[in-house]
């Protein structure tokens, strides 16, 4: 279910996928990302990708990121092997 | 069936039996002799189990008392066993995570569960991938399932999320020593 970014009750260690403009959350235009911590009102994501290929590590959350959704079981699992395979 | 299906039905299950034992309750100069008979009837109804397969997986563990925590962790182990099948039936997904069992029942310990991604078949033999122990020790990088492993089933959401929580802990130990490494250069 797609939320709000602000104020959203994140888990440690979950991966969410986040939407600019989009409340659907698409996963192919979406960032993907692992929840860290909340630093200054900003969300920080431990790992984040957009396309499954290329992650960057303790990246803060851009600001123009509006909806926020959990990952499905399917995202979760080909976001974790891919990550075994490109990080 | 993942964990969060999994705890609807155990749910849907005790409030099934609570309800016969509260109908039972209401009856004046009822008195329950035997709390195994309620569940018994009420489990099997509701799993349509013959009951052969009930007193082989199920009776022997159920509680004699009206302790309804007891009778969900054994409802939960049952649906877990249950759903793992033979090798040689299974239809794999390449690149999926799957649970391997040297037993179908749960009285196999899940300690003793093999996790690994399904990456073919070779001569019979079932590849698999960053095959792993509960605990997270990695077995092998890739090869043939160890012998004896003859039931599997898919990984549920929950075991996935702590398949990547190990790979994550993997990855910051790598970094770590590589950054060990920099130093005493």
């Amino acid at each position: 279910m797609t939320m709000r970014v602000e104020g959203y009750d994140f888990k440690v260690g979950e991966l969410y996928l986040f939407s600019s403009d989009s409340p659907e959350c698409l996963a192919e235009k979406c960032l993907w990302g692992i929840y860290d911590t909340t630093e200054r009102g900003r969300v920080k994501l431990e790992v984040a990708t957009r396309d499954l290929r290329m992650f960057t590590v303790n990246q803060l959350l851009d600001r123009g990121y509006h909806f926020v959704r959990p990952s499905t079981r399917e995202e979760l699992r080909d976001f974790c092997f891919n990550y075994g395979f490109f990080a | 069936m993942d964990r969060i299906m999994q705890e609807k039905v155990c749910s849907l299950v005790l409030a099934k039996i609570l309800q016969e034992l509260s109908a039972y309750y209401c009856q004046p100069g009822n008195r329950v002799y035997s709390y195994k008979r309620f569940y018994e009837s009420t489990i099997r109804s509701l799993f349509n189990i013959s009951y052969r397969t009930y007193m082989r997986d199920i009776r022997k563990k159920l509680p004699e008392t009206n302790s309804l925590n007891l009778v969900h962790d054994v409802i939960e182990q049952y649906m877990v066993s249950r759903v793992f099948q033979r090798i040689d039936r299974f239809h794999f997904k390449r690149d999926e995570l799957y649970v391997f069992s040297e037993m179908r029942t749960n009285d196999y310990p899940p300690s003793m569960w093999l996790y690994g991604r399904y990456y073919g078949t070779q001569s019979g033999a079932v590849v698999v991938g960053d095959l792993s122990r509960a605990d997270g020790i990695i077995l092998q990088q890739e090869g043939p399932l160890p012998v004896g492993y003859v039931y599997v089933r898919l990984a549920s959401r929950q075991e996935l999320a702590d398949f990547m929580e190990r790979q994550r802990n993997l990855s910051r130990t790598r970094v770590r020593a590589v950054e060990d490494m920099v130093l005493m250069e």
